[in-house]
C-alpha cells in the first residue's frame, strides 16, 4: 500500500505542475487564440485533475500513469520558449482582422 | 503513541498521500469529481477569455469558479429532477457543472435583465415618456 501511495503522491505532484502551466497559458490567452489551442490547455488542465484525483475513486496510478503524465510535463517544459513572457506564440492565434494591420 | 516516526523524505510523501487519499476521504470526496473535472473544464474556458492578469489571481479566479460549481451543482441538478424527474441527478451534474464553469454570469445575467425588459417595453407599448 505505500508503494501505491508513493505513486499517488508523485502523480500528484506531476500533474499539478501539468495543470499550472496549462492554467498560466490560458491566462495568457488573450482575444484571437484559436480555439483548438483553447481546447488543447482546457483539456489538459480538466485531464490533470481527473488523473491526479483518480485514487478518489478507487484507481491508482502506477508507472504507466506516471510515464505518459511525464511525458506531457516534458512536451510542456518544451514548449516553454513559445510561450516565454506568458505570450500566445504565432501558431496560436489566427490571422488579424484586415483592418488592424 | 504506537505508530512509527516518519525520519525519512519518501515517509513523508507517503503519510501526505495516506492523508489525502484515505479512505474516509474518498468517500466523501469522491462523488464530487466528476463535479470538479467538468467545472475545472469549464473554467479554463473562461480563463482563457478572460483578460490577462497576474498569475496568482488567476490561479484564484479559477479555484473561485470551480468553488461555486461545487457548492451550486448538486442543488440545481436536484430542481432540474424535481421537474424532469426522468433526469436523474448522476446524469445532469456533469453537463451543469461545466456551463456553470463555462459561462460568464454576470454577461448572461446583464443580457437575461436586458431581455426582459425589452419584453417589458414590447408589452407596454411603444414609447418611454409615459
Amino acid at each position: 500500500m505505500n508503494e501505491l501511495y508513493l505513486y499517488a503522491f508523485a502523480n500528484l505532484a506531476i500533474c499539478g505542475v501539468i495543470g499550472f502551466i496549462a492554467l498560466c497559458r490560458l491566462n495568457a490567452m488573450r482575444h484571437g487564440v484559436l480555439w483548438r489551442v483553447r481546447i488543447e490547455y482546457a483539456s489538459y488542465v480538466g485531464g490533470a485533475v481527473a488523473a491526479a484525483f483518480q485514487p478518489m475513486w478507487g484507481e491508482w496510478p502506477r508507472m504507466g500513469s506516471l510515464a505518459i503524465a511525464g511525458a506531457m510535463l516534458i512536451g510542456l517544459f518544451c514548449s516553454g520558449r513559445a510561450w516565454a513572457g506568458d505570450v500566445p506564440p504565432d501558431v496560436a492565434t489566427g490571422p488579424a482582422p484586415l483592418g488592424e494591420q | 503513541m504506537n505508530q512509527q516516526p516518519v525520519l525519512d523524505i519518501v515517509g513523508l510523501f507517503v503519510f501526505i498521500a495516506a492523508l489525502i487519499f484515505s479512505s474516509e476521504v474518498a468517500s466523501v470526496v469522491g462523488p464530487y469529481m466528476v463535479i470538479v473535472v467538468g467545472a475545472t473544464l469549464g473554467a479554463s474556458f473562461k480563463v482563457a477569455r478572460r483578460e490577462k492578469t497576474t498569475r496568482t489571481s488567476a490561479v484564484l479566479f479559477f479555484l473561485r469558479v470551480v468553488g461555486m460549481a461545487v457548492f451550486l451543482t448538486v442543488v440545481l441538478a436536484l430542481i432540474l429532477n424535481s421537474y424532469r424527474p426522468d433526469l436523474s441527478p448522476r446524469v445532469t451534474v456533469a453537463p451543469i457543472a461545466i456551463l456553470i464553469g463555462f459561462i460568464d454570469w454576470p454577461w448572461a445575467l446583464t443580457k437575461i435583465i436586458r431581455g426582459m425588459f425589452a419584453a417589458l417595453d414590447l408589452a407596454r407599448g411603444k414609447g418611454g415618456a409615459s
